[in-house]
């Protein structure tokens, strides 16, 4: 295929990242494998210099090879298994001193919580041992000392350090999953009074130069943009900070598919890049000498970008493409972009190859590759029909096909993290990016202007807050057309894999002019259907229950088909509720919830609850609450679920209850669960705590 | 696949494969480069003299913080007990054995108030007693055993020694309704009218809370069934359900509607709405009438003494019961009774 031919770090991208997935899922943790890759690196070396007929074969095998193994041995290294200087290694206790650095400014929800580098740890003061690796660490809301940190400060802590745990809630999102991504394995609590900075901040000059710039550029912003909200899109679009951005503002900007705008991303970056090359083009000639002083300017203010904005990925990712792309004109008068967004990918991976596996370095390079390949197709469509005179229909269209392009190859993605669709995305496309291009100028703008001329920056809030008044509020219109976003979407791991095979077989088809691979992105696609079909099926006759975990209380789902019934506490907070369940019921296709009370009753075919009866199909289940009342009289159920607060006995309850199956809930008091517990394991009584498994689903069969 | 298109896959022509060589050789230089740099940091002492005051004073911290959390659990754990009469133990010497104030409070307020413990377990009585509390204080405790006194306000003579040996006489079928209304006239003298007022109140609304019912589909097995369960029906209620529990096990199990009459509580507007929603099904629990002695048979419900021993005399007389018309020969059994009675009978060991 020619395809090939100009992109070797296409080939090389697919190699290194089946060696990541690989070591993710079928781990090694030795230091065999630096010697395994030593051995192929020096095997390859010396098969460059061979004159053989199958030279090539070999040479170009071996290279592939390298650099699976490198994508393997990078993944594991990284893995505190494998890597012996991490803090992990020197875990003997729980309570423990660090000596640590801040590397995020603390943000503010129940508790305080921020990254923290490790130096040191040890049990105890004289035990203390250099190490590195990174946590999250968390204080108490009451801690007003934690809310002065800033990144690159230097304290000590007396903390509580626990490893992090996968949530134990189905179809959850997984917090600690995801900052496992970043490195982060443990967090550590500290209470108020046990930790103190040492007043050094051990930033390095560039870091420490863009923690200051990022301080003050955000003072400037507060200084002069009166309304909050304003505020908070400003620090997110010019700097990456979010942590002030009101939640429903936000969920506005998701719900139309205009939250990539509010994340410093690609195309922030370009806009930066383009405002710098039209200052440096006018400053400097195209000698080569002069070529390389703006290369080195444009390296020196990306870097800068990326850390002022805490090195996302997609900033990353646009900040090595740019790079890349410039060196490559610097050599070279053509570049092909899809070698230097696989060069890129393959540098960030090399870097880090626990960042394939975040979502917005997934979303970063799909949505770019994606605009790459449809952008100019999709453009020049409309000129087929009607032609087009006007500059501003022209960029109307530019925003629009855009928005359409990047959509194609996320679309999925977006499904697939967030079960629900924008269908406006196209609409809100063509205000937010002149927005964000507007905003970032002017942010900018006014930034360096409060140093050299102050009083112009009351004529740039002017302008800001115009441009914001019509943003939000075209925003806020978007939300409330009919059908802005389809929701409660599910799409399972390999369902999204099989579509994405599909697709990219049909544009290999495309490209190729095959018919084979059409047929296959056919037949790939019939089987993604399939699947569809099936889990569809199955939520019409489905019925389960599913006890979830949460700390003092429950939640109990009841899974009738597509209607669900649902017991909790009344001390749970909703949104609580609709973290811990929502995903679940999704997931099961609900299209009706009946949340029940203790006292409920309610008589449906399948479904009967009285007090503390519950008759689901051909299951009984006992609820063991406060509403129990102990006749002394024998009772036989399949499933005793305790949820504490009886007024009789744990005696008599042990004495005549009699159940297949006993739940013990988190709403139960501590002492008595591990009773409870105690009494099942003596009795050999099948039984499972909410506290100690997590959540738990049974089906019933008919 | 041939030769040729392998070939295409995994090509690179010299300058590429020098370039993807040199690119690589950088990335290992950094790798080494990032390991050498932690390698020396771990390698290197920790230096604990520059933050030697800060650590001691979090040390301070941490010792203090320890010890008062430490200092709260054992004031929960700290039970100090001896042995004690909880009739007569003081609210001071309650919190000396560690129990906490607010239990000692309530504690002695039920004491003072009139409130007895006759035996070890009736502590669980009191509200503020949990099952863990109970379990360490239950071998402390020491209960003088129950003297009885003639009470002034019954009319019902009080057991004494002799008695205790002796059977109660037992009532006759036909009176057996009219006591129990009469020992619930007795009961309801020491309720006071307040509680009475709220009982009922509290009853009619549990009523009005109950739905319709079950489902027309849903039939319960009288006779396997439970309490729990029997509360699905529309007007049944926890004590009727319990009490219609120990009748059945009583009696060995219903066989027709009208034995639901007998059980205190149960009216025939009851019967009408829960007809149609149980079912008799299940073996009865059978009285081998051939074997069985009176004071056996007289905990039958159907049966007294007076009819017990008829039996039994008449079976002494002329020999084992083959089968019902046996029965219905003892002229003093009613047919009505007989009727009722019967489906429990067990002929098999007729010798």
């Amino acid at each position: 295929m020619i395809f090939w031919g100009n992109k070797p770090f296409g080939r090389l991208i697919i190699a290194l990242i089946l060696g990541i997935v690989t070591s993710r899922y079928f781990p090694i943790y030795s230091n065999v494998l630096y010697l395994v890759l030593g051995l192929v690196f020096t095997t390859f070396l010396i098969s460059t210099r061979n004159t053989s007929r199958y030279r090539e074969y070999y040479t170009g095998g071996l290279l592939i090879l390298l650099v699976f193994i490198l994508g393997y041995t990078r993944y594991s290294s990284i893995h505190p298994d494998m890597d012996w200087t991490h803090y992990s290694h020197k875990i003997d206790n729980t309570h423990l001193y660090l000596n640590a650095e801040i590397l995020t400014i603390p943000k503010k929800t129940t508790r305080y919580s921020c990254f923290i580098r490790v130096n040191a740890i040890g049990s105890n003061i004289d035990s203390m041992h250099n190490v590195t690796g990174k946590m999250t660490a968390y204080f108490k809301l009451e801690d007003s000392l934690a809310s002065a940190y800033s990144p690159g400060d230097e304290i000590l802590l007396n903390g509580y350090v626990t490893a992090l745990r996968h949530s134990r809630n189905p179809n959850a999102f997984d917090f600690n999953d995801y900052l496992k991504t970043k490195h982060i394995f443990h967090r550590v609590d500290i209470a108020p009074g046990l930790h103190k900075s040492t007043s050094k901040n051990l930033a390095n000059p560039i870091e420490h130069l863009a923690n200051n710039i990022r301080a003050h550029s955000l003072k400037t912003f507060d200084k002069y943009l009166e309304n909050k909200d304003h505020r908070s899109l400003t620090g997110a679009m010019v700097l990456g900070f979010r942590n002030t951005i009101d939640p429903e503002l936000y969920a506005s900007y998701t719900k139309t598919g205009a939250v990539h705008v509010l994340a410093v991303s690609g195309l922030h970056v370009g806009i930066l890049c383009q405002i710098l090359l039209l200052f440096l083009n006018k400053l400097f000639k195209s000698s080569n000498r002069d070529k390389l002083i703006k290369l080195s300017i444009l390296i020196f203010a990306t870097t800068t970008y990326i850390i002022i904005t805490g090195g996302s990925a997609a900033v990353m990712r646009a900040s090595v493409m740019i790079i890349i792309y410039y060196i490559g004109k610097y050599w070279a008068d053509r570049v092909d972009s899809y070698n230097v967004l696989s060069m890129a990918a393959f540098f960030l991976m090399v870097y880090d190859p626990y960042m394939i596996f975040q979502a917005s370095f997934q979303f970063s390079f799909l949505a770019l590759l994606s605009i790459l390949y449809f952008y100019r197709a999709i453009y020049d469509w409309i000129f087929n029909y009607i032609e087009i005179n006007s500059r501003l229909i022209n960029f109307l269209w530019q925003m629009v096909a855009l928005s359409i392009s990047a959509q194609i190859l996320v679309a999925p993605l977006t499904i697939y993290y967030f079960h629900k669709f924008p269908t406006y995305f196209w609409l809100s496309g063509i205000v937010a990016v002149p927005a964000a291009y507007c905003v970032l100028v002017l942010g900018i703008l006014m930034i360096i202007l409060e140093y050299i001329l102050p009083m112009m920056n009351e004529i740039i809030d002017f302008l800001l807050t115009s441009i914001f008044n019509v943003f939000i509020s075209a925003i806020q219109t978007i939300e409330h057309l009919p059908w802005a976003t389809v929701e409660n979407l599910w799409l399972h791991t390999h369902e999204l894999l099989i579509l994405y095979v599909s697709l990219g077989l049909f544009l290999a088809g495309r490209y190729v002019y095959k018919a084979n691979y059409i047929l296959a992105s056919l037949v790939a696609f019939m089987i993604f259907t399939i699947s569809r079909y099936q889990y569809n099926n199955i939520s019409n006759t489905q019925a389960s229950v599913t006890i979830y975990d949460n700390y003092k209380g429950h939640i109990i789902d009841f899974y009738d088909g597509k209607t669900c019934y649902s017991l909790r506490n009344n001390n749970i907070a909703d949104r609580s509720v609709e973290f811990i369940t929502t995903n679940n019921r999704v997931n099961k296709k609900v299209a009706e919830i009946v949340n029940l009370d203790q006292h409920d009753h309610i008589a449906k075919l399948s479904f009967i609850k009285t007090r503390n009866l519950i008759q689901f199909k051909n299951e009984s289940i006992l609820l063991l609450d406060s509403n129990y009342t102990d006749h002394k009289t024998p009772v036989n159920v399949n499933t005793a679920i305790i949820i504490g607060g009886m007024k009789s006995s744990m005696d008599s309850i042990k004495r005549y209850v009699s159940a297949d199956q006993w739940i013990i809930t988190q709403s139960e008091k501590q002492y008595k669960q591990k009773i409870w517990k105690t009494w099942c394991i003596n009795n050999k009584i099948p039984h499972v705590s909410i506290k100690e498994s997590g959540a738990y689903s049974f089906d019933i069969i008919d | 696949m041939n030769l040729r298109k392998i070939r295409k896959q995994i090509h690179y022509h010299s300058k590429q494969r020098w370039a993807i060589t040199v690119v690589l050789l950088v990335i290992f230089c950094l790798i080494i480069y990032g390991h050498y740099t932690s390698w020396n940091h771990v390698n290197t002492e920790y230096n604990k003299e520059e933050h030697k005051t800060i650590l001691l004073s979090l040390k301070a911290k941490a010792i203090e913080r320890k010890e008062s959390i430490s200092k709260k659990y054992k004031k929960r754990d700290n039970l100090r007990l001896s042995e004690f009469n909880p009739n007569t133990v003081s609210k001071n010497q309650l919190i000396e054995m560690g129990i906490k104030a607010s239990i000692a409070k309530s504690w002695t307020n039920y004491t003072s108030k009139g409130g007895k413990f006759y035996k070890t377990e009736d502590l669980k009585k009191l509200y503020v007693m949990n099952d863990f509390l109970f379990e360490k204080i239950k071998p402390f405790v020491q209960i003088e055993p129950r003297t009885y006194e003639k009470s002034k306000n019954t009319k019902q003579y009080v057991k004494n020694e002799k008695w205790d040996k002796k059977p109660f006489p037992k009532k006759k079928y036909d009176n057996y309704q009219k006591d129990a209304k009469s020992i619930t006239h007795y009961e309801s003298d020491s309720i006071s009218e307040i509680e009475r007022k709220k009982y009922s109140e509290n009853f009619k609304a549990s009523r009005i809370q109950r739905s319709s019912g079950i489902a027309k589909d849903y039939i319960i097995k009288l006779n396997t069934t439970d309490s729990v369960e029997l509360q699905m029906l529309d007007g049944i209620g926890p004590v009727l359900s319990s009490r219609i529990i120990k009748y059945r096990d009583k009696l060995g199990g219903f066989h027709n509607m009208n034995q639901l009459l007998e059980v205190y509580g149960v009216r025939a507007a009851l019967l009408g709405n829960i007809a149609d929603k149980i079912s008799f099904d299940g073996s009865l629990k059978k009285i081998d009438i051939n074997n069985i002695t009176v004071d056996s048979l007289v905990k039958h419900p159907y049966f007294d003494y007076a009819t017990a021993n008829i039996f039994i005399n008449y079976r002494d007389h002329h020999g084992p019961y083959h089968d019902l018309s046996d029965v219905k020969k003892i002229i003093a059994i009613k047919q009505y009774w007989l009727d009722e009675a019967s489906p429990y009978f067990l002929y098999a060991n007729a010798k």
